[in-house]
């Protein structure tokens, strides 16, 4: 029986029912979001780390952040969650062909699927495009990472301009309110390599989400997905609140440090 | 399998029954989630000091585990699939805690009065064998400095109060060896006397004692 190709076009020769092609799919995942989990812990613990050690740049340099832009953000993000779970249940109720009028459930459908994915994605590049002004605007004044911090542009050889330093005396004003002499922190150009690197791979996983997004959504109009099949379209929606989830933990820690 | 609708003798069809979420369940959660999203702000703005963090991070976990239970359906995931992604959490806790249960104390003091060098963590020069992998230790200026202020108070230490302790724990040890025989030893300090004259006795001799005294004792 195993041996002879049978049931759906959707169940793969290697499994024997669309529950077991379901669940081995749905393990897999969870094993790769827990992977990522603790691929992301990692520059959790860097980050507890030097916050540690380096209290009052860090409480600087999250003033030189625009909190209302990672608010705007993080909005943006839990609604992208939102419809990316709605685009799920849209799936998963399928088409509904001979279900009576009465009894439809409302919002379900490939249409409805396409719709919510749509929604997802705008969403997301939503979210690029505010990351694009924050970053944008950190390279052009030159608070960045490590060594090339005062250096605009991530050019050694660029010296800081104006903007550098209007910067830096807002930072020492700040540093001087907070009760500490008026000074930058040295390590404030370590508090912006932190935050480049977790926005950045953060940056990194959204836009690889936007592109397995547009393929799902390709899919879906394909007519891949149905109510007995839509795991693409699950297991796809639990990457994304995954990044979202890195989201909820980077906003408050970068953004609102007191 | 001939027939997709076919049953087996425990009544599964092997087919994939999704539980679908009603959209009021999926509404009330991302209000809830906006809803913590603005607490967060307001508790940013309240000078709780050090509960600052801890309550961004308390929201932030609520926020997560409504996204997890319900977005991501974890409330009605198999356990054996919990089980990895709660598991891999409380292994990212260990991590934590662990990591910055040494980084956080580097350049402290240990319990044991131990130096634990910053840039090692292991104990610092002088207050233990351990070395760096040079065999040398370049004190950090507040090393030095630590070091210096702790050496200084030994030696006030010494030249105030330490001189008087000095004399009565050795040098008399040494004249009541002598005198014990013939007069009677002080009562106060009888039993210290006792034992340091008998270590003195059995360990050294009575002329490298006498040698010793005038020194100690000067």
């Amino acid at each position: 029986m195993a041996h002879e190709h049978h049931g759906p076009a959707y169940l793969a020769h290697h499994f024997d029912t669309p529950k077991q092609q379901f669940e081995s799919a749905k393990l897999g995942m969870w094993l790769f979001l827990a992977q990522e989990i603790l691929f992301f812990s990692g520059l959790f613990v860097a980050y507890g780390i030097f916050r540690s050690w380096y209290p009052e740049s860090f409480s600087v340099g999250s003033h030189l952040l625009d909190w209302k832009m990672g608010a705007v953000n993080t909005v943006v993000l839990l609604f992208s969650s939102f419809t990316a779970a709605m685009a799920v249940r849209a799936a998963q109720i399928g088409e509904q062909k001979g279900v009576p009028e009465k009894d439809k459930l409302q919002l379900g459908g490939k249409v409805w699927t396409s719709r919510f994915l749509w929604i997802t994605l705008i969403c997301a590049g939503a979210f690029m495009v505010v990351k694009y002004f924050e970053y944008s605007h950190k390279i052009h004044v030159g608070t960045l990472p490590g060594q090339f911090f005062g250096h605009p542009g991530f050019d050694m050889s660029a010296p800081a301009g104006h903007h550098f330093y209007e910067e830096m005396a807002t930072a020492g004003q700040l540093a001087y309110e907070s009760g500490g002499e008026a000074v930058v922190p040295f390590h404030l150009r370590t508090f912006f390599g932190i935050y480049f690197v977790m926005t950045g791979l953060h940056g990194i996983h959204v836009l690889i989400g936007m592109g397995l997004c547009l393929w799902i959504i390709r899919k879906n109009a394909r007519g891949d997905f149905s109510a007995d099949y839509n795991t693409p379209v699950d297991i796809f929606a639990l990457y994304w609140h995954l990044v979202d989830l890195v989201w909820i933990f980077l906003f408050p820690l970068l953004y609102l440090i007191d | 399998m001939a027939d997709a609708h076919a049953h087996d003798e425990h009544g599964d069809d092997y087919l994939v029954h999704s539980h679908i979420t009603s959209i009021k369940t999926y509404l009330v959660i991302f209000g809830a989630l906006i809803f913590l999203t603005f607490l967060t702000v307001l508790a940013y703005n309240v000078r709780l000091g050090e509960f600052n963090l801890f309550v961004a991070v308390l929201i932030a976990m609520v926020k997560s585990s409504l996204v997890g239970a319900y977005f991501m359906h974890l409330k009605y995931e198999k356990k054996f699939n919990i089980l990895f992604f709660v598991g891999s959490l409380i292994f990212v806790g260990v991590f934590l805690a662990y990591t910055l249960n040494d980084t956080s104390y580097r350049g402290r003091e240990s319990e044991q009065g131990l130096r634990i060098d910053p840039a090692t963590g292991n104990y610092a020069y002088g207050s233990a064998t351990v070395l760096g992998e040079s065999g040398e230790f370049t004190p950090f200026p507040e090393d030095a400095e630590h070091e210096e202020g702790a050496a200084h108070e030994e030696g006030a230490h010494e030249g105030d109060e330490g001189e008087p302790e000095e004399a009565d724990a050795e040098a008399p040890a040494v004249e009541d060896e002598a005198a014990a025989e013939d007069e009677a030893a002080d009562e106060a300090e009888a039993v210290e006397d006792e034992e340091a004259a008998d270590e003195a006795a059995a360990e050294e001799s009575a002329e490298e004692v006498e040698a010793e005294a005038p020194t100690d004792g000067d």
